[in-house]
Parts: structure tokens; C-alpha cells; sequence
């Protein structure tokens, strides 16, 4: 993740509401921030310093050539995936085209002697797809590497245990003294042989980890598990090479490649997991590199890859475009969506000389800036750069498993200890045998498995609902928070204004009047224009304004008809209107809308609404049934806030908070000694996201927030948190069943290592026995999602 | 066949020494055989696994 971001801020531009937009093209552009500008921007991929973040240079079959990936937009199915293919090789320079249906991703063989890389794209773009460059592209290298190594391992220990088990068979079959003696020594030599990729290669991972938690001074799941593995595979080489030997003359090799195997199958299917998820989150990364028009000395404007822009320079921003950078507005005035940076929802107008920042958008018509902050000097970045300086700080609860380890493994070395002390007064000879056969036989293999096992079926079941798990380790947090706090722009409303209700001049006709109001709203992307055009606009389609229409940003639009006629639309002040023109009834007060008025003054007044998201207030009744505190942490005005936060039921409320103060709050919280919950969805949510115990980032957010939380909601539905809530408990339960299970496992096979009943046979079969109990029962946990009732339709919750 | 179990003749003896053979050559075997799934691995034959799957829905 880290690598995610740090490359984001090497990229020095990151606009995450516009990479957002393009990782969703089924869902249009938000209106306000204008149309996407499709005009062809494809030339900007031939750059050579765009095309080395998602390019490398390689030798095939004598040439030089390059090496691409790529990820194409539009794709759903794997018969996209063979268009996509069929239409790259048909170009002249083309070597080798595949696509991955499920991560949509395209992997290019090419000659840049014969082809460029925008006529490759524009080939593509012709079959209706879209090729953007890979930003992930090296750090996807690497994991492919780490995928196949952690696959190799399993392969081998996988192998391995199988022929173990094959010499194993006859010792457990035959009876004492059946198998000639040389035979037997030949068996014990042969399993040594293979146990030893198995010690020394597959089982390096936990080796591994069980050396860093000893440095840092701890006890974690691995550090049993690595003791088992050394102890069992040291006592059975004694014994084979020296079977009268102090260590006793039983080999466990089958036992320990088993073990072996099946925690690598648990590592493995982990790995798959989170790596599905990270490959779902750099979907939403991808975007084309941006352009900018920049001011050349002469003094026209020439577009440049923004990677080229540096402090200082003038750049003119057409409407719904980014700004690139911190800077100073040289135009009179523009319109800004600031909603990315603040959380609020409606537009600011900002004058000459004022400051403009990365990442939020120009709604008005083209205005100019000079350049001061570029890259990781802009407040997005240092947005980011606290982002992720929170996530470093996220209270991390230790995980149930690992709080377990330290306390099995005093009881296991005493129980170890107290049976070579028992045997050696008894019978010395007996005494290092009985003692390794406990540490042995309680080989922690169910206890380590209990925990992944419960969470992967969990991770499984969330999935198929559309919410992706990035860190499997949420579920013990979020089955233990005590407060749920939501973000209000975006989360508990959706994010663009809806009409509410309008009152229109008496004795006008309405129709009239309500087509000249959207015909005019049309005009401009103002999000409350937009608002009343999309509500009035389906109904009164086909109005015309001939005539002139100017927009004043800030203020309002103007209409002269070609009639002589003057019509706004806009604030108060802009159509002329003050308290005392006006009765009481038709006044906005501090409510988001517009009044619209003609040569004879208030003609009609609009009035606009968040709107607020269908199921928020049944998600807020669910979360209170199950016991949990609600909150809303907004970074809009008191009022706003405090109207959604009626509607929905939540009485606990901050409002105006920036970045800084939402975490400010969520640390105050936490060290109250609560634990949190946030949901949230935009980039001004990203740092209290990292730091809460548990977050959710809902699917339409910026796509940064979203690589620092939990869980991602890809379906935007507040009930899926719900969902995940409950999901969340039932995992902490079965995760503590299967401790309880493994627990009792141990607690009888060690009495029967001490008496020294516990033939190698016996060892192995219990340990395979408990480890498929602890899996089938976590895996009830997959198949009684369904029939868990989904939450918009319940209001109590179902006890399981 | 008690008698086997308790008192293996030199006859079942005999017969056993074609294990010195047969128990390394099976650790060559699956030697062999890992060689080969190596190969497949680093050949990316596993990167994928869902895409022959996916043939069906392939045009041609």
C-alpha cells in the first residue's frame, strides 16, 4: 500500500476524483465537474517520461523491445478480452498482445521502431475500449514473483509430504519386528532425505517470522510453530542416524512435512486472498496521465504532460478540469469544487490573487494560475503524507491468536519439562524422549490454523457481496468496536444536491416558467444549476434559450432574450432580491437553492436538498440494535450537518473539521479507550480512515482513501456494513471455538505423550483430524452467509 | 501368513532387495516430478489459471 501511494506522490500529480471517473465508466462523470475531455489525449502516452512507469526494455528473439502493461477500462467479461487481443494483433509492430479477463490487465510486447504507443491505444480505442497506462506496474512484478514463490514452496512440501507419507505406511501397517531392520533404516533415510527442502526451504516463512517477533522481543503464533518444526525435525534425524540414542528411536518426519503442508496451504489461499484485493484496489489507481495547458514565453498556450510542469509556470484549466498544483488564481474569479480537500459539498468562489489547491476542480469557464506548489509539496500531498503517518499510528489490538501463543508455549516447554524430570527419575534413558514427544505431539498446528482459516471463509463470504477485505486481521477489530462514525458527504449523502420542492410566482404558468429555469440551469456546471436542471429538465425537455446566457461565477446566471427580456437565476443578491422584496414563504434562508427572476423581480425560489442515501437511516437503526454508538465526524457547516444528522438519527455530531481535526478527534476518542469504526469516502476521510481500530471506504470514493482502508464497499451500500459487522462477530466467535478446540486437543494428547502412549501414528492423525475440524467449522462461516438475512429487510438483529 | 510376520524367511528377504532400488529410484522420481512443476511455474503456466477456463466464451 505504502508503495502505492509513495509512487502516487513520485508521479508529483494526483487528481483522485478524475481517476475515480475513469475507473468507473459505467457511472457517468458527476455532472458538475463537466464533461470528460475525450479529445484525443492519447498522444500524451508516447512521452517518454510516462511511458517509463509503465514500460521497461527487453531482448526478444534478438530485438530490442518494449515490454508494457497496461489496463483496459471497459472490460467485463473474457470475451472482451479476446476482442481487445484480436484488434492489438492486427497492428504492424505488435509481438505479443494477452489480457487478463479478471484483473482486466493488458501485458504488451512491442517495437517502438514500428509502432507508438498512442496508435496501440487508439486501435484499442476503436473497439470501444480503453487503454490506460499501469501505474502499479513494478510493484505488480514483484508480487507476481512472491505468488509464484509462495506457490513454489507449497509444491514442494506438498510433494514432499506425499512420498513421506508413502514410506511412513509401512511402519504404521506392519507389525513390531515385520520389517527387516535394514528396510526400515532405508524407509528413515529416504523421509530424511525429503524433509530436508521441506525444513530448510517451505518452512522458511515461518522461520522467518518467528525470528523477527524474537528480536523484537515477543511471542507471536510462529515462534510454536517454528520450535515444533526444529525440535520434530532434529530428534527424528537423531533418530535415524543414531536410532539407540538418547533421543529415542521414533522418526516423525511424516508428521512434520504434513504439518508443514498444511500451513502453507493456509499461507497460500491468504495470499491469493489479499493479493485479489490489492489487484482490485490498482483498478481504481489507473488513470491516463494528465495534461495541462501551459503558457509558453510568446504567451499561447501549448498542452504539456503534467510531469513537465514546474513551479512558476502559468496554466489555463478549462471547465471540470483539475488544478495541478497549489497556486494563485490569476482570473477575476472561478468556481471551485473543493469537495475532494473539504468535505463540502457546495462550490467556492474564489477572487483574483487567491489560493487554488491541487486536486480541486474549476467549475466555471477557463481561468488561469501561476504555479507555486507542485508534487509533494501541495496540500493534497501532505493530505496524503498524513494519511499515511496516521496509518503508522493505527492502534493495532493484538491479534487473538498471537495472545494465545506466548502462554501455549510456557505450558507446553513446562509440560516438556516436568515429563523428562518425571522419566528421568523413573527410567534416565527414557527421559529426553518422553520430553521431546510432548513438545512434539502438541505441535500447534490447529491453534495456528484457527485463526486464517476463520478469517479467509469470512474474507469469502464478504466478497460475494462486493466488499473487499484488504487486511484480514479487521475482522477480530471490528468485532470488538464500540462506536461507528460516519463521514457525511458522500457516505450518508450522496454527492450531488437533489430539488426538494419549488414555489413559483402566483399566476404564472408553471410549465413556462419551470423549462425556462432548466434551460437556463443547463447552462452552467454549477452543482445547484445542475441540480434544478436535472430535476426540472427530464419533464421540460426541449426548451430553448435563444438569446445570450453569461454566468458570473459566484452570483448567478444571466439570460437576455432576443426579445429584449432579462432573466437570472442565482443568490438573492444576484437577481436583485432582498428579505423585504420577498415574503417569507418564498425565502431560502439558510438553505442550499436559487431564486430565479425576470423584468418584473421574484419569479419563482428552489429549494435543495442532500440527498441523503435511502438506507442510512435503517443502517443507523441496525448499528444502535446491535449495541454500537453512532457518530457523524463532517467537515461541512454545523447546520448541514446537523440536518442530515436528524434525519438519519444520529445525535452525536462534530462538524466543520478539517483533515487534521478529524483525526485529532479520532485520536481523542481512542485514547478515551474506545474503539472506532469510520466510514468514509473521500480523500479528506483518508487519514481517520488509516487510524480508526476499523474503517470502510465506500466503493465511489477516492480511490487513496480506499487503499487505506479495511474494507471497501464496491456495492456503496451502507447495509453492507452492517452486514460486515455481524459477519465480523460470528468470525470472532468461531475463531475462538476452534482455539477452544485445538486447546482440548492438546490438553488430552499430552497426558498420552507423557505416559508415552503417543506412537508417530497416532501423532499424525490427530493433528490432521484437528486441523480439518478447525477448517470445516470455519467454513460454516461461508455457507451461512446467505442465509443470513440481509439487513435492509430486518430491523432486529438475528441472534446466531 | 503368522508365520511371515513372526519369523520372515530368508525367501520374503530376498525378495525385499529390489527395495534398495525401488525406494531411491522413487526419491529420483519425485525429484523429477518437482523439477517438472518447476518448470511450469516459472513457465507462468499457474499466473493464470482461470483463462482456459475462459476459452469457451472466446470467439474463435
Amino acid at each position: 500500500m505504502n508503495q502505492v501511494s509513495a509512487s502516487v506522490i513520485a508521479r508529483g500529480q494526483v487528481l483522485p476524483a478524475r481517476a475515480e471517473a475513469q475507473a468507473f465508466p459505467q457511472r457517468a462523470e458527476p455532472e458538475h465537474r463537466g464533461p470528460l475531455h475525450v479529445v484525443d489525449d492519447f498522444a500524451v502516452l508516447d512521452d517518454p517520461l510516462e511511458q517509463q512507469a509503465f514500460t521497461s526494455v527487453a531482448e526478444y528473439k534478438g530485438k530490442t523491445v518494449s515490454e508494457s502493461v497496461l489496463m483496459v477500462q471497459g472490460m467485463y467479461c473474457a470475451a472482451c478480452a479476446d476482442t481487445v487481443e484480436s484488434a492489438l494483433q492486427g497492428v504492424a509492430g505488435v509481438l505479443s498482445a494477452q489480457v487478463h479477463a479478471a484483473t482486466r490487465r493488458l501485458s504488451l510486447r512491442w517495437d517502438p521502431a514500428l509502432t507508438r504507443m498512442s496508435d496501440l491505444a487508439r486501435a484499442v480505442g476503436a473497439t470501444g475500449y480503453r487503454l490506460l497506462p499501469m501505474q502499479q506496474a513494478l510493484s505488480l512484478n514483484t508480487r507476481l514473483a512472491e505468488t509464484r514463490k509462495a506457490l513454489w514452496r507449497l509444491f514442494v512440501a506438498g510433494f514432499c509430504m506425499m512420498q513421506v507419507m508413502m514410506y511412513a505406511w509401512p511402519a504404521y501397517v506392519a507389525a513390531p519386528g515385520e520389517i527387516p531392520p535394514d528396510i526400515e533404516q532405508l524407509l528413515r533415510w529416504a523421509s530424511w532425505m525429503l524433509s530436508l527442502p521441506v525444513v530448510f526451504f517451505a518452512s522458511g516463512p515461518f522461520f522467518d517470522a518467528a525470528w523477527r517477533d524474537l528480536k523484537r522481543g515477543r511471542v507471536g503464533m510462529d515462534t510454536p510453530v517454528s520450535i515444533g518444526i526444529l525440535v520434530t525435525f532434529l530428534v527424528s534425524t537423531a533418530a535415524t542416524f543414531d536410532p539407540a540414542g538418547p533421543w529415542g528411536g521414533e522418526v516423525w518426519f511424516d508428521s512434520l512435512t504434513m504439518f508443514v503442508f498444511f500451513l502453507l496451504g493456509g499461507r497460500y489461499l491468504e495470499f491469493k486472498a489479499r493479493d485479489r484485493t490489492a489487484g482490485a484496489l490498482d483498478a481504481l489507481m489507473n488513470r491516463l496521465p494528465e495534461r495541462c495547458e501551459r503558457q509558453t514565453p510568446q504567451g499561447d498556450f501549448q498542452a504539456v504532460s503534467l510531469k513537465r510542469l514546474v513551479v512558476g509556470d502559468v496554466v489555463r484549466l478549462q471547465a471540470g478540469q483539475a488544478f495541478p498544483g497549489d497556486g494563485v488564481l490569476l482570473s477575476d474569479s472561478a468556481t471551485v469544487d473543493e469537495a475532494l480537500l473539504t468535505g463540502e459539498s457546495r462550490p467556492v468562489t474564489h477572487r483574483l490573487h487567491a489560493n487554488l489547491v491541487a486536486g480541486s476542480y474549476n467549475l466555471g469557464g477557463p481561468v488561469v494560475m501561476r504555479l507555486e506548489q507542485l508534487g509533494a509539496n501541495t496540500r493534497f500531498a501532505q493530505i496524503v503524507k498524513l494519511m499515511e503517518q496516521a496509518s503508522t499510528e493505527k492502534p493495532r489490538l493484538a491479534v487473538l491468536a498471537d495472545r494465545v501463543a506466548a502462554p501455549f508455549l510456557v505450558l507446553v516447554l513446562i509440560a516438556a519439562a516436568l515429563a523428562s524430570a518425571y522419566w528421568g527419575l523413573q527410567d534416565p534413558h527414557k527421559a529426553l524422549a518422553v520430553g521431546v514427544a510432548v513438545l512434539i505431539v502438541t505441535c500447534p498446528c490447529a491453534l495456528s490454523l484457527a485463526t486464517p482459516a476463520a478469517m479467509l471463509s469470512a474474507a469469502g463470504a464478504l466478497a460475494r457481496r462486493g466488499v473487499l477485505v484488504r487486511r484480514l486481521q479487521a475482522f477480530e477489530a471490528l468485532a470488538e468496536v464500540d462506536a461507528v462514525v460516519f463521514d457525511k458527504t458522500g457516505t450518508l449523502t450522496h454527492d450531488r444536491m437533489t430539488l426538494r420542492r419549488s414555489k413559483l410566482r402566483p399566476g404564472t404558468d408553471e410549465s413556462t416558467v419551470l423549462s425556462l429555469a432548466a434551460a437556463l440551469a443547463s447552462q452552467s456546471l454549477h452543482p445547484v444549476s445542475q441540480a434544478i436542471a436535472r430535476a426540472l429538465g427530464q419533464a421540460e425537455a426541449g426548451a430553448q434559450t435563444s438569446g445570450e446566457v453569461k454566468e458570473t461565477p459566484g452570483q448567478g446566471l444571466q439570460w437576455i432574450a432576443t426579445d429584449g427580456g432579462v432573466w437570472r437565476l442565482g443568490n438573492a443578491q444576484w437577481c436583485g432580491l432582498t428579505p423585504d422584496t420577498l415574503v417569507p414563504e418564498s425565502l431560502l434562508e439558510d438553505a442550499p437553492g436559487a431564486y430565479l427572476s425576470d423584468d418584473r423581480g421574484w419569479l419563482a425560489t428552489f429549494w435543495l436538498d442532500e440527498g441523503i442515501r435511502s438506507d442510512a437511516a435503517q443502517t443507523m437503526a441496525s448499528l444502535k440494535d446491535l449495541g454500537l454508538d453512532v457518530r457523524l465526524l463532517s467537515g461541512d457547516q454545523r447546520a448541514a450537518a446537523q440536518r442530515v444528522a436528524q434525519a438519519v438519527g444520529i445525535e452525536r455530531i462534530e462538524a466543520q473539521a478539517t483533515p487534521e481535526r478529524k483525526l485529532r478527534f479520532i485520536t481523542e476518542w481512542q485514547q478515551a479507550g474506545q474503539r472506532l469504526a469510520m466510514v468514509g469516502d473521500g480523500l479528506n476521510d483518508g487519514p481517520v480512515l488509516a487510524k480508526a481500530h476499523a474503517s470502510f471506504a465506500l466503493a465511489h470514493g477516492a480511490p487513496l482513501a480506499q487503499a487505506q482502508s479495511d474494507f471497501v464497499v464496491q456495492s456503496g451500500e451502507l447495509a453492507d456494513v452492517v452486514f460486515a459487522v455481524r459477519l465480523a462477530r460470528q468470525t470472532l466467535r468461531v475463531v475462538r471455538q476452534n482455539l477452544l478446540w485445538a486447546a482440548l486437543y492438546n490438553a488430552v494428547s499430552i497426558p498420552l505423550a507423557l505416559v508415552g502412549w503417543m506412537p508417530p501414528w497416532l501423532a499424525g492423525l490427530g493433528m490432521a483430524c484437528s486441523s480439518l475440524l478447525v477448517i470445516l467449522n470455519a467454513l460454516r462461516l461461508t455457507r451461512s452467509s446467505p442465509e443470513t438475512p440481509c439487513p435492509t429487510h430486518v430491523v432486529a438483529p438475528t441472534a446466531t | 501368513l503368522p508365520n511371515t510376520r513372526c519369523r520372515p524367511n530368508s525367501h520374503l528377504i530376498i525378495a525385499m532387495d529390489i527395495l534398495y532400488l525401488l525406494i531411491p529410484l522413487s526419491l529420483v522420481l519425485v525429484l523429477g516430478i518437482m523439477g517438472l512443476f518447476w518448470w511450469a511455474l516459472q513457465s507462468g503456466q499457474f499466473d493464470n489459471i482461470e483463462r482456459e477456463g475462459e476459452r469457451i466464451l472466446r470467439g474463435d
